[in-house]
């Protein structure tokens, strides 16, 4: 596996060690909140040689769609962060207020972590 | 091969036994110390070098705590005084877990900054001596 890609695979691994919360592994699929989606990420190329130096993920934390949106995400949000930053060399950034698909033309209320792992 | 490279997250630092590196938003040890000079002679290969002395500092921005004992209270009251320094370096790491300490003179910051803005305190801690670095673990 890529660099990056073992950076994907830690940051799975971290977040399925938070109680409660579903890990979706792949794009495009239906959705069941509270849960985790990471798309592919950003790359960086700062050093010489062919492969990247930093992968920039978007990460999406997912809640339902209800009138304890804020409460959800801020209740989630410590969780997930600290999840994320048990991986090697990564460090989370910003937590934006967005939104994502979930799958039966539905979005679904989300932040998204940014989340920048040094690959190594 | 990737570049081994790390992001800056933890580090240790204490000045005289307190620890402060929760209030540290940026931190760099310089090197200030000269070139060494170099004497040349009337024989080839013969030329040598003579060292500089030492001059080593630490640039500081942290976020102010004016409690008692907090980082500005701290500065305030230890101006222009010799206290024990040592920072460690990714701690949290095995294998690059490194160490610097040593004794800075310290010299009170300068206090303020903008409207609605977050007080930080900017001080340059200066080494008396080079300080001594260490490979923890």
């Amino acid at each position: 596996m890529s660099a990056a890609a073992d950076a994907l695979d830690a940051l799975f691994v971290a977040l399925e060690g938070v109680d409660g919360l579903r890990v979706v592994r792949g794009i495009g699929l239906q959705v069941d909140p509270p849960a985790v989606v990471i798309p592919p990420p950003n790359l960086t190329w700062s050093a010489m040689g062919d492969d990247p130096t930093d992968a920039t993920f978007s990460v999406g934390l997912l809640v339902v769609n209800n009138d304890r949106i804020t409460e959800q995400l801020l209740y989630w949000q410590p969780l997930v962060v600290a999840a994320l930053q048990t991986v090697d060399n990564a460090v989370v950034t910003t937590a934006a207020l967005g939104s994502w698909p979930a799958g039966g033309g539905t979005d679904l209320p989300a932040y998204l972590i940014t989340t920048e792992v040094g690959l190594l | 091969m990737t570049a081994h490279n790390r992001k800056l997250t933890q580090i240790t630092f204490s000045l005289d036994g307190t620890e402060y590196q929760a209030q540290v938003k940026s931190w760099t040890l310089n090197n200030n110390t000269d070139d060494a000079e170099i004497f040349y002679v009337f024989e080839p290969g013969e030329e040598f070098a003579e060292e500089a002395d030492a001059s080593w500092s630490l640039d500081l921005t942290m976020y102010a705590d004016w409690r008692a004992g907090g980082i500005g209270d701290f500065l305030m009251s230890h101006d222009e005084t010799d206290v024990a320094v040592v920072l460690d370096h990714h701690p949290d790491i095995v294998g690059e877990h490194v160490r610097w300490s040593g004794t800075v003179h310290l010299k009170a910051p300068n206090v303020g900054g903008d409207v609605r803005t977050t007080e930080e305190i900017d001080t340059t801690l200066t080494f008396v001596g080079k300080p001594t670095y260490a490979r923890i673990g």
